[in-house]
């Protein structure tokens, strides 16, 4: 059985959490889940919830990346180059450029 | 496989970067909707015609 593999892209603030929950609800519906944050997003610190959002989706096999160093080490996020994002993507049955950059 | 790569706003380098990366070996194929008047019945047409669609912020 062929499963789908999602891949979510983050570039703002305000979608990633949001985000990282669709990636979870992905994976609970038997997909291969996996978000990104993208460079310019400086996060805030997960609360105990969304803390818990992500250890359920590496749980499920999941994963949630960053390209920043300060976003891998305040969330304990997998860091990730950009290149690697691309050769990422190129292996996902669906790729999601998620929310809207923000000015 | 055929990617459609539809452009929301006007591709930075970092989106650059990524389809150039999706898109290597590829058959690619591309509609910008930052336009005053995009062909959405062109639009229907790629989508249909794309193994797969990505829509880009």
């Amino acid at each position: 059985m062929e499963y789908n593999k999602v891949c979510l892209m983050y570039r703002n603030q305000d979608c990633t959490v949001d985000g990282i929950r669709s990636a979870l609800g992905l994976a609970v519906e038997n997909m291969y889940a996996y978000g990104c944050v993208m460079d310019e997003p400086k996060m805030e610190k997960f609360n105990e919830l969304q803390a818990e959002s992500l250890e359920m989706l590496r749980d499920m096999e999941g994963d949630v990346f960053a390209t920043t160093t300060a976003n891998c080490e305040l969330n304990d996020l997998e860091p990730i180059t950009i290149e690697e994002l691309g050769e990422k993507l190129r292996d996902m049955t669906h790729i999601i450029p998620y929310g809207i950059i923000k000015a | 496989m055929k990617i459609l790569n539809i452009y929301r706003s006007e591709p930075d380098d970092t989106t650059k970067k990524l389809v150039e990366i999706v898109t290597r070996d590829r058959d690619a194929d591309s509609f910008d909707l930052n336009v005053d008047a995009p062909d959405y019945s062109a639009l229907v047409d790629k989508i249909f015609d794309a193994d797969q669609t990505i829509c880009w912020w």
